[in-house]
């Protein structure tokens, strides 16, 4: 009988050892055919060695685990190993796909491979295992949905800059520029105000006119000025910004 | 705004009929000599009075309205306020003094007149201070839930504190990593439980603790880069460079550390050859510079999460130190992130 072989993927060495060891001593007839430390190398090796399982840690550099198990469908039997992970491990349980958690320890990894010794020997659906990598990868990647900008990308000469949102007293549409103001700076993006409205956390930043966001925690003061016109003035600066009627609800009662 | 309570009405009337009584003893006395002081008197209290209760209903219906509507309605209220008051005098001085309208238009009505925007408008200013007095009450009122908020803050950032440290996934790997070492490198596994030691002890012992030094804060960092050392392998290296010769300086946690952690998690981690990260401390006129530049793959993709850590340091910098401080985030070149924080000395 051709003998059973397996390579291990993992960016931290000593988790690729540890594991090596111990697949040794549990199931000394498995032949690792080589180590892979990132997501590149892992996907090279399985298309040139086709081990028969292939151990992969979630989370590499170049390509996740479940990356690499979607582009190598088929081929091979997947186990993913990952720290703990609230999410992932539910998406692993709902799909039934073999993993085994960090640390791992030789209970756990026991376990995994008795049950993994018995699907070898059935038919493996490799019809499934591409939808249920999708619905693992759909999981994921919502879960790390972006959800509010936090650092606007500004340019300085030839310089790139990282502005966080806090420091941000307001953005002001000029010409086709944006003004990125904060207590000291002001910058020009090209994103436009109304793009901006729906990237920003409504609730620190209020669209107070057609021409203007603020960020409600930089607000030292609210007034109205001898012509009625209600103005917003900002922590640090005398700098103040009109409200347009319309607007004007969202500071009432405040 | 709150309108006057009618507790609040009746002592302003009172404190306007004390001023008005006064008015008319230094008309009689001072200036009018030859007049008489109940007249005066009689006279003062009615302009006074109506002022006083026409400002107040203007007041009243306008303190929901916009700034112009209240200063016409004061406006209409004070010239209401001395024409009845002028009426009102005019009928005392018709019945007592037998005084007809003619002779009263032309010889009393003008000084009447004068006298009524003369001593109107400190009783307009008087309504004007209480109507203050309410918004600053409201001032006293946020300033307390303020404190509130502040004071609740310390008590989270003191958990973020902890939580940060010793995060869950920081705290699986580093065992993770143990773990393995006992299977295969004996002398390693026992330097990344010194080192984790070491670092539960400092992260520990100064959670209590508003200030440390710089000292504790780059020591605590030097342990969690050693430990991410042993992890990483070689993809990993690190220099600290301290040139304050102020190593006792007061110095915030919960700074540098998230800067650091970014770096490896969003730059150098998924970075397929690793990178170098690099902490250079010094002083500069009346700062304390912090530069924390990685060589990792750069802020384009994992702004968003990254930005998380940012934004609270950010934050942090600002209720310590006000405007004083400031935390720059650059490219690096030609890869990574330079972060630069800025603190009085």
């Amino acid at each position: 009988m051709k003998p059973i072989t397996a390579i291990i993927a993992d960016d931290e060495e000593n988790l690729r050892m540890g594991i090596s060891v111990l697949l040794e001593r549990l199931w000394p007839e498995l032949t690792i055919l080589g180590q892979a430390q990132n997501g590149i190398e892992a996907l090279s090796l399985i298309e040139q060695e086709r081990p028969d399982i292939a151990f992969l840690d979630i989370k590499m550099p170049g390509m996740t685990g479940v990356e690499v198990a979607k582009k190598i469908s088929g081929i091979c039997k997947i186990v993913f190993i990952t720290a703990y992970d609230h999410f992932a491990v539910q998406a692993f349980e709902s799909e039934a796909v073999d993993y085994i958690l960090k640390p791992v320890t030789q209970n756990r990894l026991e376990k995994t491979l008795i049950r993994l010794k018995g699907q070898l020997e059935a038919q493996d659906d490799s019809l499934n295992f591409d939808l249920k990598m999708k619905k693992i990868i759909q999981v994921l990647e919502n879960k790390e949905i972006p959800d509010y900008l936090r650092l606007i990308k500004v340019k300085t000469g030839s310089e790139l800059r990282f502005i966080p949102v806090s420091q941000v007293l307001y953005f002001k549409a000029e010409d086709k520029y944006t003004i990125v103001q904060t207590a000291t700076n002001e910058f020009l993006i090209k994103t436009p105000i109304k793009d901006l409205e729906n990237m920003l956390d409504p609730k620190q930043f209020w669209r107070v006119h057609r021409s203007s966001i603020v960020n409600i925690e930089k607000i030292k003061m609210i007034k109205r000025s001898f012509t009625n016109q209600m103005m917003v003035g900002f922590d640090q600066t005398d700098h103040t910004l009109p409200v347009s009627r319309s607007y004007e609800h969202l500071f009432k009662q405040m | 705004m709150q309108g006057l309570k009618p507790k609040n009405k009746a002592k302003s009337l009172i404190i306007t009929a004390l001023f008005n009584t006064i008015i008319a003893l230094v008309l009689t006395f001072m200036v009018m000599e030859k007049q008489d002081f109940f007249d005066v008197f009689m006279i003062s209290q009615f302009i006074g009075l109506s002022i006083c209760v026409f400002v107040s209903i203007a007041f009243e219906v306008t303190e929901q309205k916009e700034n112009k509507w209240m200063a016409l309605g004061i406006f209409l209220g004070l010239f209401s306020g001395i024409f009845s008051g002028a009426l009102l005098s005019w009928i005392f001085l018709a019945f007592f003094r037998d005084v007809d309208f003619g002779y009263f238009l032309k010889n009393i009505f003008s000084s009447v007149f004068i006298f009524g925007i003369v001593f109107g408008v400190p009783i307009i200013y008087f309504f004007a201070s209480k109507e203050k007095l309410i918004e600053s009450e409201k001032q006293i009122q946020k300033e307390k839930i303020k404190r509130l908020t502040v004071e609740k803050e310390a008590a989270m950032t003191t958990l973020r504190i902890l939580q940060a440290q010793i995060e869950p996934h920081f705290l699986f790997n580093t065992l993770a990593n143990v773990i393995s070492l006992f299977e295969i490198d004996m002398e390693k596994a026992k330097q990344m439980l010194i080192d984790f030691n070491e670092y539960l002890r400092i992260s520990l012992q100064r959670t209590r603790q508003e200030m440390i030094t710089l000292k504790q804060e780059l020591d605590l960092i030097r342990q969690y880069l050693e430990i991410f050392k042993i992890r990483m392998g070689n993809r990993l290296s690190y220099t600290i460079n301290d040139r304050t010769d102020m190593s006792e300086l007061a110095f915030p946690p919960l700074i540098i550390q998230p800067l650091v952690e970014n770096s490896i998690k969003y730059g150098i981690e998924p970075k397929l050859e690793g990178g170098t990260i690099s902490i250079d401390c010094r002083i500069e006129e009346d700062n304390l510079s912090i530069m924390i530049s990685d060589t990792g793959k750069g802020l384009d993709e994992d702004a968003n999460q990254a930005g998380i850590g940012i934004n609270n340091v950010s934050q942090r910098l600002e209720n310590i130190y006000g405007s004083q401080a400031s935390l720059m985030l650059k490219q690096n070149h030609p890869t990574g992130i330079k972060a630069m924080i800025k603190i009085p000395l």
